[in-house]
């Protein structure tokens, strides 16, 4: 069973639909029961880094997701904000402590003179390191919007970019853990794939 | 580097997909869910779905159609039409949109734009200009084209940014339907005055009308409806054209 955090992130729909369409047994849930016995685990999130590891937190969650995906190894999927989150600290309006599960700090895009910011649209990803969820997916478009980028302190926890005048963070690991910036629910086909590739991955990177 | 985007507009009434021109006279142009799937499988960058019923008569949004739609098509979505409030948003937000589109909102509840972008993020937020020239001024226009403002659409793009618009999507009342080619001069100098991603809307006609408004008019993603409709023109020949010419697309 994977589960989906629901704390009243976002658009959760697509993703149980995409998860769904590629067979996944999924649910919905913020119950640390659920948590606890899920064998993957799925954090999306959209607006801002405050107000959801503020909802992240309130809710509870914090301590049973620590548990399953630093202690038991359960591979752990962050997606747009849900990955931002992973970081020490999120610079958007002050400082927030993050989840700290990938040391780094979250902070704006400079934009090229002329470019504009949220970065919205499709745009293919560069795999830096091999990893199994990210498998097949090298020059792939995927679809972005955002105006943060996760900046993770160790070269190794970079897995992807994508480019906007510079390279930007697309994906991040370490471990079980794995963030991408972009919308693998929103990103067609080789989205899916990327579903699917977390759906056979064991957590070990 | 970031592509520049393809995406169809589907007007929505009561179910149905309609298309006019110059937002009156519509016609029925068949059944958005199949449209969807269609658009989907020539990969098309995103979707815009438009309830022009809602925004007329006031009624709600139609959110069960943007429900099925997303049950297996995985691209973004935005929707609009009626949409007045922060419960309207989470609904649409709920069925499947990925983003928002405020028209008439923008103009009359313009503190729904910070609280939706606070509540929400601005990527989500997208502020719809319909514009009009009245004696050879631009003027904005709401409530489906149907009612006159005195505000000039430049200004209050760089307003409906300061206040949290992720994206603006720049429809041009009087070319909207006519295939005669998108209002590049207003394209251009909203482009210009904001910094956020710019969708151009209303008028092409024909595939060298998408290159201009993104060449001159300096549009982040370019939209259409009539073209995809009435004419054998479809996404895969405007994006291989695109790609001719030199734009960097999905293909």
């Amino acid at each position: 069973m994977i589960a989906v955090i629901d704390y009243g992130a976002g658009n959760v729909r697509s993703v149980l639909n995409a998860l769904a369409f590629v067979g996944a047994e999924a649910r919905l849930t913020r119950l640390p029961d659920d948590i606890l016995a899920a064998e993957g685990l799925i954090l999306p999130g959209v607006g801002s880094y405050t107000s959801c590891i503020s909802a992240l937190r309130s809710h509870g969650l914090e301590a049973p997701l620590r548990q399953r995906v630093l202690e038991n190894h359960v591979p752990f999927l962050g997606i747009c904000v849900g990955m931002q989150m992973l970081s020490t600290v999120g610079l958007e309006g002050g400082a927030t402590s993050g989840l700290n599960w990938i040391a780094g700090a979250t902070q704006k895009i400079i934009p090229a003179a002329g470019q504009k910011l949220p970065h919205v649209g499709w745009s293919p990803i560069q795999i830096l390191r091999p990893h199994p969820v990210l498998n097949g997916l090298h020059g792939l478009d995927m679809y972005f919007t955002h105006s943060y980028q996760l900046i993770p302190d160790q070269a190794e926890d970079l897995l992807a970019t994508c480019d906007y005048g510079e390279a930007i963070t697309a994906a991040v690991g370490h471990g079980c853990v794995l963030g991408v910036q972009f919308h693998p629910e929103k990103s067609g086909d080789q989205g899916l794939r990327l579903l699917e590739n977390f759906l056979a991955w064991t957590g070990k990177p | 580097m970031i592509k520049t985007r393809l995406i169809p507009t589907l007007l929505l009434k009561q179910g149905r997909m309609v298309k006019g021109r110059q937002f009156g006279g519509f016609r029925d142009t068949g059944h958005p869910v199949k449209a969807a799937q269609v658009y989907n499988d020539q990969y098309v960058d995103e979707l815009i779905f438009l309830d022009i019923g809602a925004a007329r008569a006031g009624t709600a949004t139609d959110f069960e159609i943007i429900a099925k739609v997303s049950e297996n098509v995985f691209m973004p979505f935005t929707v609009g039409g009626g949409i007045r409030s922060l419960d309207d948003i989470a609904r649409a937000l709920y069925y499947g949109a990925d983003k928002v589109a405020l028209t008439t909102a923008a103009v009359e509840t313009p503190a729904l734009l910070e609280q939706a972008a606070h509540r929400y993020g601005n990527q989500c937020l997208v502020i719809g200009l319909d514009i009009s020239y009245q004696n050879g001024e631009p003027r904005l226009m709401t409530h489906s084209g149907s009612q006159m403002t005195g505000l000039d659409p430049v200004a209050f793009a760089r307003e409906a940014v300061a206040r949290g618009a992720g994206e603006l999507l720049v429809h041009c009342i009087d070319r909207d339907g006519m295939m005669q080619g998108y209002d590049i001069p207003m394209i251009a100098r909203i482009s210009a005055a904001v910094d956020v991603p710019v969708i151009a809307l209303g008028g092409a006609g024909k595939l060298d009308d998408f290159a201009t408004a993104i060449r001159e008019g300096g549009a982040s993603a370019v939209s259409a409806s009539s073209i995809f409709h009435f004419t054998d023109q479809s996404p895969i020949k405007v994006r291989n054209y695109l790609k001719y010419q030199g734009f960097h697309v999905r293909v």
